[in-house]
């Protein structure tokens, strides 16, 4: 009898404390739900050098290698910046660097440009399939109208507004495909107007897009969770 | 009952926390400068341009074919495979005290050109590889796993406050509190850390272009962090702080003097860049370029268990050859602090391993762990032709008092503890050299 009650006490006990747990998540995401920005509930924490591929595998059908005589493919995020990354520490998996360090975001700028620069490049001579990313605007072409541009008589303005559609079309894309999410009106901005910059000194669509796939790619959302 | 209203001078409850502080400080107060590092004042010494390098042959070299080869009586003892007596040794010039095994053969003009000591029978008893390897890399001995203390160039890194604190090349090495605090550069090769430094830029885009972009991922970041919450923004606080120093790294341009160019691969007999060969090389490349003044290399392959002489003699002696290079480069290169002197002149190098390998071979023709430790010191403030420390015919670590090999006790054995604080005494840390060991090795530096 005592065992009995014993053990219908634990039970009550399990059973009481899962519905708290429930009751205080749903509770959290009722608060959230509705907002325009869902914040992370605790903490952030950096993704391994492992989901950061297979997410570049996912959101921009890339992997950063090169495959051997044998056809294996050896990753490069994970074969030689997984230590420096902070992400792998083959002694012990245990002592996974907790903070950001400089050698950190040297290695995710020069991982963000490699990225960016062969995905544009790839994007810009397609095989037969075609383009595989940029299927909202043409990649050699259009761009955020320029300054001089609008102010030029001679310019057909509706086909620039429509450039440049399509240009912010395919930035939204990649929003969903890294961030999971739409741009906000401030992070458009922000895009567009640096993108007006670039296009002002390199004149090449394609190198605006590699440099703002390489600022997105660079940034604390992408490579954190 | 009127002493009871009388207020004490004292409460009993705040003399007894102050009690218990108070021993908490005098106990804890040479162990926190290297766990927490709290307490090692920044900028502690200036560093006055001198130069150090640590390379560590992990897993264990084989110092019976380095600096304590078997010779004189040892040839006939039992406990040494009779394969040790049909390999060479070789004699530095102008130095007979230095006798090496063959498999240092290769740098022995390295050794006759600049001041170099060798340093035996330093008894360690900790043979498993990670335990061991935190413990010649750091001076402290832990048995723990899950806490390390920060090796010695860790340690010059933090106390001389210089950015980046110090380069690791090849494998992680133990760091302790200073990973939070002052963490190295680390690359797996040299190639990596060329790669790692020398940014986003290309000759394809103007690198102005690239100014507007990295304002923007600040601006993105910013927008980022407005979203999160405090605990998510604290968790992130050293992202931002790492981000305001890359635009200080990349403007120095220390990226492109530390690509391997073919003129250096030759030299160093380096194939692929990728590869740890790469590491000696860059290991130059670093001190040359004036990224950091502490370097740490770590080579791999040493822990020989099979096969030891076909592959622990060929390691070693790929080793010794591009010593002899770097010793050679560094001898040739001026110094960009102090260009009236080489860089040898300034930089004191270290050679080291977790412990030496048995004298005895297994079924495997391998060799195992050994309980025992050598060194080989070179370069600025080494005190030349000297061989501190012996081991026995039993290849046992001896003690060592006033110059002479005798009965080891805790008083007379040569520790790991001992060469780091002596290191770090002779590279002007000596705060931080008491707060490892009191002990140091005599008649080593000058």
């Amino acid at each position: 009898m005592r065992l009995l009650t014993f053990l219908l006490f634990i039970t009550i006990s399990f059973c009481s404390c899962k519905c708290r747990k429930d009751s205080k998540e749903a509770e959290t995401a009722a608060e959230y739900a509705g907002a325009e920005y869902i914040a992370p509930a605790q903490a952030v924490i950096r993704l391994t050098p492992e989901q950061i591929s297979r997410q570049l595998k996912q959101a921009l059908q890339f992997e950063l290698g090169w495959t051997d005589d044998d056809g294996r493919f050896h990753d490069l995020i994970i074969e030689q910046y997984g230590v420096p990354l902070g992400g792998i520490d083959f002694i012990s998996a245990n002592k996974r660097d907790p903070i950001p360090k400089v050698q950190t975001l040297l290695l995710i700028r020069r991982i963000a440009y490699d990225v960016a620069a062969a995905v544009v490049w790839r994007e810009a001579k397609p095989d037969t399939n075609g383009p595989l990313l940029f299927q909202h605007c043409d990649l050699t072409t259009d761009h955020p109208i320029l300054p001089e541009e609008r102010e030029d008589q001679n310019a057909d303005i509706e086909m620039l507004q429509a450039q440049e559609d399509r240009w912010l079309a395919q930035l939204e894309d990649f929003y969903w495909r890294l961030y999971g999410r739409p741009p906000r009106a401030a992070e458009l901005d922000l895009l567009r107007s640096t993108a007006i910059d670039i296009m002002q000194r390199e004149q090449w669509p394609p190198t605006v897009w590699v440099l703002v796939l390489y600022a997105l790619l660079s940034s604390q959302e992408f490579w954190t969770v | 009952m009127s002493k009871f209203k009388k207020k004490p001078p004292c409460s009993r409850r705040t003399l007894l926390l102050g009690a218990a502080e108070l021993l908490a400080w005098a106990q804890l107060s040479h162990k926190l400068p290297l766990t927490s590092l709290m307490h090692v004042p920044l900028a502690q010494a200036a560093t006055n341009g001198r130069k150090f390098l640590h390379i560590f042959l992990r897993g264990g070299w084989d110092a019976h074919l380095a600096c304590d080869p078997v010779i004189g009586t040892k040839l006939s003892s039992s406990v040494y495979n009779a394969a040790y007596q049909n390999l060479g040794t070789f004699a530095v010039s102008g130095k007979p005290s230095l006798i090496g095994g063959w498999g240092l053969e290769p740098a022995k003009q390295a050794f006759a050109a600049v001041p170099t000591a060798f340093i035996n029978g330093i008894f360690t008893e900790v043979t498993a590889h990670e335990l061991a390897q935190n413990y010649m890399f750091s001076g402290v001995l832990s048995l723990s796993r899950s806490r390390e203390y920060p090796a010695l160039t860790a340690l010059m890194g933090l106390a001389s406050g210089s950015f980046p604190a110090h380069v690791v090349l090849g494998g992680p090495i133990p760091l302790g509190g200073s990973k939070m605090t002052n963490p190295p550069l680390q690359a797996q090769n040299g190639a990596g850390l060329a790669e790692m430094l020398r940014g986003p830029f290309n000759q394809y885009v103007k690198s102005s272009s690239f100014d507007p972009v990295h304002s923007l991922i600040k601006q993105l970041d910013e927008i980022h962090r407005e979203g999160q919450n405090q605990s998510a923004q604290n968790a992130m606080a050293g992202w931002q702080s790492a981000s305001s120093q890359l635009d200080q790294l990349y403007a120095t341009g220390v990226g492109k003097k530390l690509a391997l160019d073919q003129t250096i691969k030759d030299r160093y007999g380096v194939t692929e860049d990728w590869s740890p060969k790469s590491l000696m090389p860059s290991a130059f490349l670093t001190l040359a370029s004036g990224l950091s003044p502490f370097v740490t290399v770590s080579i791999d392959g040493f822990d020989t268990h099979s096969n030891h002489l076909t592959q622990h003699v060929p390691l070693l002696r790929l080793f010794a050859s591009q010593l002899a290079i770097l010793v050679n480069d560094l001898l040739n290169t001026a110094d960009p602090q102090h260009p009236s002197s080489s860089l040898m002149d300034n930089t004191t190098i270290l050679i080291s391993s977790e412990f030496v390998r048995s004298p005895s071979f297994n079924a495997a023709l391998g060799t195992d762990h050994w309980p025992s430790a050598s060194a080989i010191v070179m370069g600025k403030g080494v005190l030349d032709n000297r061989v501190i420390g012996r081991t026995d015919n039993q290849a046992q670590a001896q003690g060592w008092l006033n110059g002479q090999a005798t009965a080891r006790t805790p008083e007379t054995q040569i520790t790991p503890e001992m060469l780091v604080a002596s290191l770090l005494d002779t590279m002007g840390f000596a705060e931080l050299a008491n707060s490892i060991s009191g002990g140091r090795i005599h008649e080593l530096f000058t």
